[in-house]
C-alpha cells in the first residue's frame, strides 16, 4: 500500500498535520507520544490503534504520566517533528530513543525480520518482567551468523 | 539475641560474609554460638519481581535505601549497593571472570601502588570452589589459569564476538557469569532478557537462591534489623559490637568478629570505633567505565546467550600499565537498536572497564551522626583519565577485524556499582589495615571481609575474588 493512502486510512495523517497548529499546552501526553512515534517512524508503516493502545500500555507502565518535564519535553518533540538522530538536546533523544526503540520492540517488526514493507502489529508492551525472554536479537531468536 | 557470649559475631549478609560463614560453618564444632548482624530484612526475589511488574507488595519499604544511608559530598559520583538480607547480590548483574594473576602484583611488574600479600596461585582453588558454589557459566580457555574446567559450559557468543574470538584467541572469550546457562537449585537458564538486576527467570545466582545452607544452619541466629554501629575495642582486640535494634541500642559479645558490611560500612564501623590505623576509611574507588557504540556497515549483530556475552582482554594487560590502567571489554547484548532504515541491528555495544588506583583524596569519615557516614571522592586519577584517552586512540585498530561506519563513546558512568579500598591488605600496618588472611592488623580476633581489602583496582569485577577470599581467609584461620 503507497504510504500516503495508508496514512490517509488509518487517520494518521491527519494527526500528524492537526497537531502542531493546536495549542502547545492543550496537546495530552498521550497525543504528543503518538504523534512523535508517527513522526520518528514515517518510512514505517504504523497501525493507529495499535501505537495508540502502545503509547496507553507504555504510559501505564512508567512514570512519564504525571511527570510535568516529560509531558513539556514529548509536546516539544512532536511539535517540532524532532527526530531521535536530529535532536541536540540529549534528554530529548534518550527520551525519544527509548520510546522508539520499545515501541518497535513491542511490535511484529522483528519477527517479521525487520521488513519495513510489512504494516506493523503492536503485540503487547515489550517488558521483560511481565514477558521474559523476548529479547529479538538473542540466540533464542536468531543465531549468530557470520560468513 | 539468645546468648551472651557467641564464638563468631558476623556483620552482614552479602558474599562477603555468607561465603566466609560457609567455611567457617564446615570447619566450626556441632556447638558453635554464631550470631550474624543485619540491618536490612529479607525482599524475596518473587516480591521483587511484582515490584518490577508495578504491583504492590509490603517487602518494598523495608529496606533503606542505599542513597540514603550515607552522605555523598560529591553528588555526581554515585555509589550503588542494596542494604538488606543479601546484600547487593539482589541486584547485581552476575558477571564473574577472575583476576589475573598480574593484577596482584601491580608494584612489582609496573610500579605502580602496591602488591596484594596474597597472590593468584593461592587462592586458585578457591576461586574454583566459589565458581562450583555460584554454578558459574564459562569458556574452556582464559587469559588466566584454571586447574579445572567451568561447571557450566558458555553461553553463545553475538555475531561480533564470534569475529572477535577469531582473532584474538584466548584473549577474548565468552564472559564467565553467574547467569546459568544449564537450570540449577530452581534457577532458570538465562534467555537475555537483560534485566539482571530482579532477573524475571531467577538465572543469577543470588544469597537467596544460593541453596548454600548457611543461614538454615542451627548453628546460626540471625537478627534482622540489627544496625551495627561501633565495636568495642580493648588493646588489640574486639570485646564487643555495639547496634540498634527497633530504636534500641544493644551489645553481644564474641571470641571472634567479621565484618561483611561493604567499603563504606565496614570503614565506617571502624572508625566510630576509634580504629587508629591510618589507613582505615581512606582508599576508597571502584573502576572507570564508558559504553563505546560501534556502527557497523552490513553487519547485523544478533545471538548473543546472555546479558553480556564477551569479554574482551587486548587492551587488559602489558608493560603500559607502568604507565596507565588495564581496560576490560564487555559486549552487550542489551535489545538496543540502531534507529535506521536497513541498519536496526547493524550496532554493537561494548562496555569498556578501567582499573583505578587507591587514593587517600577519596575516603569514608564518620559525622555527627552515628549511623551514616560521608564519602569524599575527587575523582578518578591520572592514570585511569590516561588510559581511557588511549582506548579512544586504539579501539578502531582494535577492532580493525569488524566493518566499523563508526564509534561513538558515551559520557563515563557515574558508578561502576563496586565499592572497594576503604581497609586494605598488605603486609605491614604501615602500608593498609588488615593482613592476607583479612585480620585486621592491630586489633587481632577481627575479619574485614569484602572488597574494601582489595589493594588494588583490577578492572574486572570484584565480586567472584571477594568471594573467594572469605572462602580463603577463613580455611587458613579456622
Ligand atoms: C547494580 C549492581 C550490579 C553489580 N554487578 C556486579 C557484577 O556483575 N559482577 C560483580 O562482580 N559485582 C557486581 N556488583 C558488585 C557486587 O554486588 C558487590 O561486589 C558485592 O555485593 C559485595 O558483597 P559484600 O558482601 O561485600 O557487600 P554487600 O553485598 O553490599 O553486602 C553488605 C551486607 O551488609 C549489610 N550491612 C551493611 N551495613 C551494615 C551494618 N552497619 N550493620 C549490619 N549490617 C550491615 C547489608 O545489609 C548487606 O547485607 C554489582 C553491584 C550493583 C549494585
Ligand atoms: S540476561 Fe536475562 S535471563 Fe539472563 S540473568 Fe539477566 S535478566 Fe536473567
Amino acid at each position: 500500500m503507497l504510504r500516503r493512502k495508508f496514512l490517509k486510512l488509518s487517520g494518521l495523517g491527519a494527526l500528524v498535520v492537526a497537531a502542531p497548529t493546536a495549542g502547545f499546552a492543550s496537546i495530552s501526553l498521550k497525543d504528543a507520544t503518538v504523534g512523535s512515534i508517527i513522526n520518528e517512524f514515517d518510512y514505517l508503516q504504523l497501525d493507529k490503534k495499535g501505537v495508540e493502545q502502545f503509547v496507553d500500555d507504555f504510559l501505564a507502565y512508567n512514570f512519564w504520566n504525571g511527570s510535568f518535564k516529560h509531558t513539556l519535553v514529548m509536546r516539544a518533540i512532536y511539535t517540532t517533528k524532532t527526530k531521535s538522530d536530529r535532536s541536540v538536546s540529549l534528554f530529548k533523544t534518550n527520551m525519544l530513543k527509548t520510546l522508539a526503540d520499545t515501541y518497535l520492540l513491542s511490535t511484529d517488526f522483528f519477527s517479521n525480520n525487520m521488513d519495513e514493507n510489512k504494516p506493523l502489529k503492536y503485540m503487547g508492551l515489550y517488558s521483560p518482567h511481565l514477558k521474559p525472554c523476548a529479547n529479538p536479537f538473542s540466540f533464542i531468536h536468531y543465531p549468530a551468523v557470520v560468513s | 539475641m539468645k546468648q551472651q557470649n557467641y564464638d563468631l559475631i558476623v556483620v552482614g549478609t552479602g558474599f562477603a560474609s555468607t561465603f566466609f560463614l560457609k567455611k567457617y560453618l564446615s570447619k566450626a564444632s556441632k556447638s558453635a554460638k554464631i550470631l550474624v548482624l543485619e540491618r536490612g530484612h529479607l525482599f524475596p526475589h518473587a516480591e521483587r519481581l511484582k515490584e518490577k511488574r508495578r504491583e504492590s507488595t509490603p517487602f518494598a519499604k523495608l529496606n533503606d535505601h542505599s542513597h540514603n544511608t550515607f552522605i555523598n559530598n560529591n553528588p555526581e559520583k554515585i555509589w550503588e549497593f542494596q542494604a538488606g538480607f543479601g546484600g547487593s547480590s539482589n541486584c547485581w548483574f552476575g558477571c564473574t571472570p577472575r583476576f589475573m594473576p598480574s593484577d596482584f602484583k601491580m608494584k612489582s611488574l609496573y610500579g605502580v601502588a602496591n602488591d596484594w600479600p596474597v597472590q593468584y596461585d593461592e587462592l586458585d582453588s578457591y576461586y574454583d570452589q566459589v565458581e562450583e558454589a555460584m554454578s558459574i557459566s564459562g569458556p574452556e580457555e582464559t587469559p588466566y589459569p584454571r586447574s579445572k574446567p567451568y561447571p557450566q559450559p558458555a553461553h553463545a557468543f553475538n555475531t561480533v564476538d564470534v569475529l572477535l574470538k577469531k582473532k584474538y584467541g584466548n584473549l577474548y572469550i565468552n564472559q564467565p557469569t553467574a547467569r546459568a546457562k544449564v537450570p540449577v537449585n530452581g534457577r532458570g537458564s538465562c534467555c537475555v532478557s537483560a534485566e539482571c538486576s530482579v532477573c524475571p527467570v531467577n538465572a543469577k545466582f543470588t544469597i537467596e537462591n544460593s541453596n548454600l545452607g548457611v543461614y538454615e544452619d542451627p548453628r546460626i541466629e540471625l537478627v534482622y534489623g540489627s544496625q551495627v554501629f561501633g565495636l568495642e575495642l580493648e588493646q588489640n582486640m574486639v570485646r564487643k559490637v555495639n547496634y540498634i535494634k527497633d530504636g534500641k541500642e544493644h551489645h553481644a559479645s564474641a571470641e571472634v568478629f567479621a565484618l561483611g558490611a561493604n567499603a563504606i560500612f565496614n570503614a565506617h564501623i571502624l572508625l566510630n570505633s576509634g580504629d587508629t590505623s591510618r589507613l582505615t576509611g581512606k582508599g576508597l574507588g571502584e573502576q572507570y567505565g564508558l559504553q563505546a557504540l560501534v556502527y557497523l556497515d552490513n553487519l547485523a549483530n544478533f545471538g548473543g546467550g546472555t546479558w553480556v556475552s564477551g569479554n574482551g582482554y587486548m587492551l587488559y594487560d602489558g608493560n603500559h600499565r607502568k604507565d596507565y590502567a588495564a581496560c576490560l571489554m564487555e559486549s552487550n547484548n542489551a535489545p538496543f537498536l540502531r534507529l535506521e532504515k536497513g541498519k536496526w541491528r547493524d550496532i554493537a555495544s561494548f562496555r569498556m572497564i578501567f582499573e583505578d588506583l587507591p587514593s587517600e583524596q577519596n575516603y569514608v569519615a564518620p559525622t555527627a551522626d552515628l549511623m551514616k557516614p560521608e564519602v569524599n571522592f575527587k575523582g578518578p586519577s591520572a592514570y585511569t583519565l590516561k588510559a581511557v584517552e588511549q582506548m579512544k586512540q586504539k579501539l578502531p585498530e582494535v577492532l580493525a577485524c569488524l566493518p566499523i561506519e563508526k564509534i561513538e563513546f558515551q559520557k563515563p558512568f557515574a558508578s561502576e556499582a563496586h565499592i572497594m579500598g576503604t581497609t586494605r591488605m598488605s603486609e605491614s600496618p604501615e602500608e593498609g589495615v588488615v593482613d592476607k588472611h583479612l585480620i585486621h592488623h592491630k586489633y587481632r580476633n577481627l575479619f574485614v571481609l569484602g572488597s574494601s581489602t582489595f589493594t588494588t583496582f583490577t578492572p574486572a569485577n570484584p565480586t567472584l575474588t571477594l568471594s573467594a577470599l572469605s572462602l580463603y581467609a577463613a580455611d587458613k584461620s579456622f
